[in-house]
Formats: structure tokens, C-alpha cells, sequence
């Protein structure tokens, strides 16, 4: 008899390389007059996400080993009566989950309603009748997040509605196909339609360390995802859904807009604190909020343009030790999300891991590299040109620039996915266990992005950080839909039928991406052609319930401006300490943020 | 309105060569809460119930009916016209929670003092609670005529490192709402043309919302007792988007309001710990 119990993980430090090749990114304001770069410093920021431009904070080996306990955590036996929560702490827990989830998947799909206690005792009582639930529902939950997600619609899928017709046929194909996403919820692909399942993945496991890290260890979530993750489960449980739609406050037009139960996390006091020192959960709080997709690798995929630091190849190793324990991270994650146990989950798994530093991984990355172009040189070509002309080309050049979202560099690259006939035959459901994916590539990147915090030396951004992406699934799924291409992971596991999902590559190194990445996800007049912006709470977070109910931080007549875990000071600045105007944001007013959502 | 217009219209003497501003005072019992849920909701701030400490430039806001008939009084010697709000210094001893309903409030001018661009005159309002004196507020008028002194040599700027730093954005109709609450109002404030009449290239916000509302971003690093001076030194024009920023320097907080496009400082100051 296996087990599902996750096993202890320790976060392995990466070694900084020699002093003469330790760089940051050091980025300046643009002078006056010149034209601004994706490598300068944002003018300024004018957000109501609690986020903003911040930088790694350096964590010591004790206060590492104390983070990695949020990485195993079990799911709640029962709660216990605990502390009323704050404004602040209920902020900040959002904080972490759907204000900023994951940052390279990352898509305003998501709304969340907030039950206070009585909404969720309500709640508790009707989830008793649900089907297929993966845990028992407790009871005494002192709130419960409600999370609805819709079909993944941005740029780039109405760019693949244009994507694999027949020349004279486009004509009537692609309104077609654009009807059916617009009315039937239908998608291009089906790595488009795994998108919400692992973006839903990834929240839930952001969603569960949440929980414990806002209240310093005291409280903790029970997600429960079973009952809602297929059309054929929630048919089953059409009835309760349709009362917990209600207790939220969802409309017909909501459902219309496609939107749907997502998950339900408890949240309550737990009957054995999580042992974090408070301090520990600021720091990992503010540095969860500064991790970015890492997607350059200095001297090997930079731009021409690109400053100097990014010009300098670094000498770094990723220790095998810490590849372990990223690994463990992932089958830990899948079988506590999936609901099976390890060794099922390692069977289930297919995980092909390249190094790139070897012969073999360097040909098989030119393999795959290969591949990616050519499938994208295909698209180009075959837009078609009664859609393009008339556009001044711009499905052709978003279709070219979309060669960024799958750069593919680093010292390690895994290709995660699954076998859908591997995990029907185990009686997984197949959603459920993409979004189990999701959340076990999350896990593993954050083990990787903590090892890259470890006593950064002066001078230096970090020592290693992940992009974790779907681009290159999504691009190797056009190459299988219409261009008779075979799947990513089709070579490293014949005869499984795999499906890959994920992507995901480790880079250790000193120098953080361009801080022009981060501002195409926090400045609407730069926002790029394939990410969404990160919201303000008041845009995402309904509380029901309280004094107070309604969007989370739109109160007379103000947004917030404050950025969660603020009091770390993990600010971006220039070399000099010049701040970029509006980054650090303003204190939401003490008597607002340390009241008590739901008084009893 | 028609009060505002008189006071506007009201033929005044002016300040005779060895002329001075007389003691004028006037002095009520208010409800200290009637109209703050308002207030407190228009300059986005907490503070609507005796729990949760008072807004601190609400007092003044209570009292603007005083300041009226101070400046209306036939013994105020300068013309209302033209009035300009220089500096402002507010004070108190004490955290202003749990204060009852009824405050006594006092506000009076009394003297001069010489300005290159006419003279200063301070409008001052008290607030005492069961006799004890609470919080103060000293408005700096500039009452605009022939210069009285040469004018002095300009301040250097403050710097600071600033630990707070956001947005505000503030909508055409914010100097309307303010003045229902406030009962300023000024034509400045209220429509484009009418601000255009007097000079102006848009209407603006009046400056006590403007402070306000930088208090209430400070909030919590405001103390229990303590000042606030501050400086206003051009117009926030509406609707428009201005950057709040706030850094500590030695014991001192400071804070700045700066026009957005550019970055020039419409409003400065300081809070101090008594």
C-alpha cells in the first residue's frame, strides 16, 4: 500500500559563481529624452495590485529550512476555534493566491467570493451532499474562499483562431471556429483548454500556502476541487452548485460569460500551528511576490541590445541535490492534489528532464528548439492573407514575436505531462489531474526560486530563478493539431501516448530578467500581447459577508495602493536608491486594515 | 451662495497706514459628527465613528461656518476677494477617539504680518473638549495687495527618501462634492468657467481636501499628539492625477503632492511628534 503523505523536502543552496562574474541587473531610469527599453526602470507605477516592481529578499539556511515546511503541508483534519481575521491578514493571504497566483501562466480567469463564517457554516452544509469530493468538508471554518475560472481567452488564442486552415477554406473555417469559442466555449486546441485547469492547479497550491503564511501558522485551507473539475461532475452536482452560485452572488450573465466553480478553500484555525517564526512568513510572503519568470540566460539567449550584465556567461551549476529535491517537490504535490499515492504519481509522470549542459541535452534542446521554428514558420506562412493584409500583418508579427513565450535556456529543462489513458485506467479524473500538474510544477519552481534566495551574495539579484511556461506546449499542440507534428514527450516515452502540459526551465544565475517583463504585467500602456495585467483587489475578491461586503479594498471612494508584505521593503530601486514613483504604494488606513472582517 | 457672494462683493477699507487687523472671534457648540460620514467618505478616509480616531482637519471643516463670520464681521478690514490659502499648521494633544458629541469650538483673526505680495493674516480655530483645548489650526492667508517687504529668498527644497509613494486620481466633480461637505464653495473649485473667470486655466481641488487626504495616506505614521504644517505652492487642477509621497526625515515625517505629468511640488509638509 503506497502513501500520499509528502516527503521532506530541504531546499539544497545554489553556489554563487566566482566574484568576477557575479552581476545584477542594476537597471537606471531612461535618460531625458531617450527612448525607454525594456532594460530601464519603469517611469512609474500607477497600480492598485499588491504586488509592484520588488526584488528578492536573501534568506539564511534557518529561516530556508523553516519555508520548507510550506511545502509539504498536509491537508487539515479538522479546524479549531481560532483568531477573527483582519482586513490586512485577509488582504495579504489574496495576496498571495488569486491577486498574483503564478506569474509566466498567469490570466485574469479568475474571481473569487469570500464567505464569512456563517456563509460558511451555509456553505459547509451544502458541500456535504457534493459528489466526488477529494476530502471530507470541515466544519468551524472561519471564512471560505469561493473561486469561479473561466475558458482562457486573451491575444494569443484569438491569434490561433486564424491558426491551421486551408487556403481558399479559411474563408468559412475561421469564422467558424471563432463562433464556436464565442458561443460554445470551444477552444483551438486542447493545451488551450488544459491552460485553466493548471492555472486552477497553481492557485490552489498558492492558495494553501496562503492561508498559512497570512496568519503566521495558525490557520490553514482545506481545497476541495473534485465535485467541479468536469462538465460530467458538475451535471452531478448541478443542484448544490447552482446554491453555492447563489450564496456567492453569481448571476445568470456571470454563467453566460462563461465563468465556473473553480474550487472552494477552507479556511480555519488549525489544531497544530504550522511552527514558522512570523518574521520567516514576511520575508517568504514579500519574496513570493517577487519571484518572476527568469527567462533569459546571461551570454546564451540574450538580446544584442542588451546591457552588459547579460552579455557575461556565468559559470553555474545546479547541484544535483537541489534537481532531487525539486523532483520529490513535484510527485509530493501531484498525489496531494491528485489524491493518489507517490508511487502512482511517479508511474504517472512523465518527466523528461534535459541538461543542457550535456552533449545529449544540448542536441535534444536543438532538437526541440528546431521544432518550435519550424511549426512557428508554418503559422506565418499560412495566416490567412485576407485577415492579415488588412491588418497591416499583425496577426503574422504577433505570431513571430510569440517566439519569446517559448525561448527555451537554462541549465535544466523539464517537459512535463501526462497519459490520459494511464491516468483513466487509475480512475483519475483527467482535469483533475492536469490541474494536480499544474500545481506540482509550481511547487518544484518554488523549491528552485527558495534555492535561489539562499544567502545571496552583495551584488547580486539572486542565484537562480524559473520560467515555467506552457508556450512551447501550446506551440508543439498547433505542430499535433494541424501540421502532423508528434507530441513533446512523444520520444522521451513511446507507446505511453503522453501529453505534455508544462514547461518549465531552472537557470542559476545572478542577474534578474529585464525589468520590462514585470512592466508589461503592471502598466496598461505597455501590457504585451500575451499576458494579462495583475488586478487590484477590488477587480477580482468579492467579500460576502461583514460590515463591509462587496470588492475587497474599494471603500469611500479609494482603491488600494497598498503592496502586500510592504514592511519587508523589498522595493526595486535604481543603483542609487531612486525609487520608482507610486512602487511602494501607501498603507491601506490602520483603522480599515486592522478591523476585523467578520465581527461575531 | 449668496452668503459667499456677499462676503465676496463687501466693500472693505483696507488696512489704513498703521492699520491693523482687530481681534474678531466667534465661537459655537457643534456636533462634532453631524456631516463627518460625508466628509470622511468624499476624502476617502476612516474616522466615522467616536471608536476610530477623528480626521484631523475635520475640526476645521466643522467650523467653516465661524470662519465665514469672521471674515464677514464689518470690523475685518481686506477684502475676501481674491484670498489666498498660504500655509496651514494644525495641533493636537491628544488622540482624538472617543470624543462625545458636543465640542466647543472658537475661531478668530487678530493682527498681521507684512507679505511681498500684501499681508498674511492668520485665521485661527480652537477646539476644546470639556474645557480642555484639543486641537488648534492656524490657516495663513494671504490677503493680496501692495507689496509690505521685500520678498525672501526662496527654501530650499526638501528631500526625502520617500517610503510611501501613490496615485491619486481625482475626478471633475471632486471640488463640487467637497464644497457640499466643506461649504467652501469657492467658484475656483466648482466648473471649469468659473475657475477660468478668476485666472485659473481649470477649476482645482481645494487645498483641505488635498491635506486631508495626504494625512489620511499617512495615517498610521501619524502620532497620538503632535503638528502638521504644511505649505500649499500651486494649484491641483481637476480632474487630474497627482503623486503622494511621504518619507521620514530624522524624527520628522514629510510629505510632498506633486503634479503629474512633471513633478512639481503643489502642496509640502511636515508631521511632528509633540
Amino acid at each position: 500500500m503506497g502513501s500520499n503523505l509528502p516527503k521532506p523536502l530541504t531546499i539544497v543552496p545554489i553556489a554563487p559563481p566566482s566574484v568576477e562574474q557575479r552581476v545584477a541587473r542594476g537597471a537606471r531610469f531612461a535618460d531625458k529624452g531617450a527612448k525607454k527599453t525594456r532594460y530601464d526602470l519603469p517611469d512609474v507605477l500607477d497600480s492598485a495590485s499588491p504586488v509592484a516592481y520588488r526584488t528578492r529578499v536573501s534568506l539564511n539556511s534557518d529561516e530556508v529550512s523553516q519555508a520548507a515546511k510550506l511545502l509539504s503541508l498536509e491537508r487539515p483534519a479538522a479546524f479549531v476555534d481560532g483568531d477573527d481575521v483582519t482586513e490586512r491578514a485577509l488582504f495579504e493571504e489574496c495576496s498571495l493566491g488569486v491577486l498574483s497566483a503564478r506569474q509566466s501562466t498567469n490570466f485574469r480567469g479568475f474571481r473569487q467570493f469570500t464567505l464569512g463564517p456563517e456563509q460558511s457554516d451555509e456553505l459547509a452544509t451544502l458541500m456535504e451532499s457534493l459528489k466526488h469530493l477529494e476530502a471530507p468538508v470541515l466544519d468551524n471554518a472561519r471564512y471560505s474562499h469561493v473561486v469561479f475560472y473561466r475558458a482562457y481567452r486573451t491575444p494569443f488564442t484569438l491569434l490561433l483562431t486564424f491558426v491551421g486552415h486551408k487556403r481558399f477554406k479559411s474563408l468559412a473555417t475561421v469564422p467558424w471556429r471563432g463562433l464556436r469559442k464565442r458561443y460554445a466555449n470551444a477552444d483551438d486546441l486542447p493545451s488551450i483548454g488544459y491552460l485553466p485547469h493548471l492555472h486552477v492547479g497553481i492557485l490552489a497550491e498558492s492558495m494553501e500556502r496562503a492561508a498559512v503564511l497570512a496568519s503566521a501558522g495558525r490557520r490553514g485551507a482545506n481545497i476541495l476541487q473534485g465535485p467541479f473539475v468536469s462538465a460530467a461532475r458538475r451535471k452531478e452536482n448541478a443542484q448544490t452548485i447552482s446554491s453555492i452560485e447563489g450564496l456567492c452572488g453569481l448571476t445568470a450573465g456571470d454563467r453566460d460569460a462563461g465563468w465556473r466553480l473553480a474550487l472552494v478553500a477552507q479556511v480555519g484555525g488549525l489544531e497544530q500551528p504550522v511552527a514558522v517564526e512570523p518574521e520567516v512568513c514576511r520575508k517568504l510572503g514579500a519574496n513570493l511576490l517577487a519571484f518572476r519568470s527568469e527567462r533569459i540566460q546571461p551570454g546564451i539567449n540574450q538580446e544584442d541590445r542588451a546591457p552588459e550584465p547579460y552579455q557575461r556567461r556565468q559559470d553555474m551549476a545546479v547541484p544535483d541535490a537541489l534537481v532531487e529535491q525539486a523532483g520529490r517537490a513535484v510527485y509530493n504535490a501531484f498525489s496531494h492534489w491528485a489524491g493518489c499515492d507517490r508511487e502512482q504519481s511517479k508511474g504517472l509522470i512523465l518527466m523528461e528532464r534535459i541538461d543542457v549542459l550535456t552533449p545529449g541535452g544540448k542536441a535534444r534542446l536543438r532538437e526541440i528548439r528546431g521544432q518550435l521554428a519550424d511549426i512557428t514558420d508554418r503559422v506565418v506562412a499560412e495566416i490567412p492573407s485576407w485577415a492579415d493584409l488588412p491588418t497591416g500583418k499583425l496577426l503574422s508579427r504577433s505570431a513571430e514575436k510569440g517566439r519569446k513565450a517559448f525561448a527555451l535556456a537554462g541549465q535544466r529543462i523539464y517537459i512535463g505531462g501526462l497519459s490520459r489513458s494511464e491516468v483513466d485506467a487509475l480512475g483519475l479524473d483527467w482535469n483533475l489531474a492536469v490541474r494536480a500538474m499544474g500545481a506540482a510544477a509550481a511547487r518544484s519552481a518554488i523549491v528552485c526560486e527558495l534555492a535561489g534566495v539562499v544567502d545571496i551574495p552583495d551584488g547580486c539579484d539572486f542565484l537562480g530563478g524559473i520560467c515555467l511556461m506552457a508556450g512551447p506546449v501550446n506551440q508543439n499542440d498547433i505542430g499535433k493539431q494541424f501540421q502532423g507534428y508528434a507530441d513533446l514527450l512523444a520520444s522521451a516515452f513511446p507507446n505511453r501516448e503522453p501529453t505534455s502540459l508544462l514547461v518549465w526551465t531552472l537557470k542559476a544565475k545572478t542577474v534578474a530578467d529585464p525589468v520590462g517583463n514585470e512592466e508589461q504585467l503592471m502598466n496598461a500602456r505597455r501590457k504585451g500581447a500575451l499576458v494579462d495585467l495583475r488586478p487590484g483587489p477590488h477587480e477580482v475578491v468579492t467579500v460576502v459577508g461583514g460590515a463591509h461586503a462587496g470588492p475587497m479594498r474599494q471603500r469611500a471612494g479609494r482603491l488600494n495602493s497598498e503592496r502586500a508584505f510592504f514592511d519587508v521593503g523589498n522595493f526595486l530601486t535604481d543603483p542609487e536608491g531612486a525609487e520608482i514613483p507610486g512602487n511602494r504604494g501607501s498603507a491601506w488606513p490602520e483603522a480599515w486594515a486592522e478591523s476585523l472582517v467578520w465581527k461575531d | 451662495m449668496a452668503s459667499l457672494l456677499r462676503l465676496a462683493l463687501a466693500r472693505k477699507p483696507g488696512l489704513g497706514p498703521n492699520g491693523t487687523v482687530p481681534l474678531i472671534e466667534r465661537s459655537a457648540s457643534l456636533n462634532l459628527f453631524e456631516g463627518l460620514a460625508h466628509y470622511a467618505e468624499i476624502c476617502g478616509l476612516p474616522g466615522t465613528d467616536a471608536d476610530t480616531p477623528l480626521p484631523l482637519l475635520w475640526p476645521a471643516v466643522l467650523a467653516a461656518p465661524l470662519h465665514m463670520e469672521v471674515f464677514s464681521d464689518r470690523a475685518f478690514p481686506l477684502k475676501v476677494l481674491g484670498m489666498v490659502h498660504l500655509h496651514n499648521t494644525v495641533r493636537w494633544t491628544r488622540p482624538l477617539v472617543g470624543l462625545s458629541g458636543k465640542v466647543d469650538l472658537r475661531a478668530f483673526v487678530d493682527g498681521h504680518r507684512p507679505h511681498h505680495r500684501g499681508v498674511e493674516v492668520d485665521l485661527t480655530t480652537e477646539m476644546r473638549v470639556d474645557g480642555e483645548l484639543v486641537w488648534n489650526e492656524v490657516k495663513t492667508i494671504l490677503c493680496p495687495g501692495r507689496p509690505t517687504c521685500e520678498r525672501p529668498p526662496k527654501p530650499d527644497p526638501t528631500v526625502f527618501s520617500a517610503d510611501r509613494s501613490t496615485f491619486w486620481t481625482l475626478s471633475g466633480d471632486l471640488g463640487r462634492r467637497y464644497a457640499r461637505v466643506a461649504g467652501d464653495r469657492n467658484p475656483i473649485h466648482q466648473y471649469v468657467w468659473a475657475a477660468k473667470l478668476f485666472g485659473f486655466k481649470r477649476h482645482l481641488i481645494h487645498g483641505m481636501w488635498s491635506l486631508a487626504r495626504a494625512v489620511g495616506e499617512m495615517d498610521d505614521q501619524v502620532p497620538d499628539a503632535g503638528s502638521i504644517e504644511m505649505s500649499f505652492l500651486r494649484p491641483i487642477y481637476l480632474p487630474g492625477r497627482v503623486l503622494f509621497e511621504s518619507g521620514r526625515v530624522g524624527t520628522d515625517r514629510r510629505f510632498a503632492v506633486r503634479a503629474v505629468p512633471g513633478s512639481k511640488v503643489c502642496l509640502e509638509g511636515v508631521v511632528r511628534a509633540a
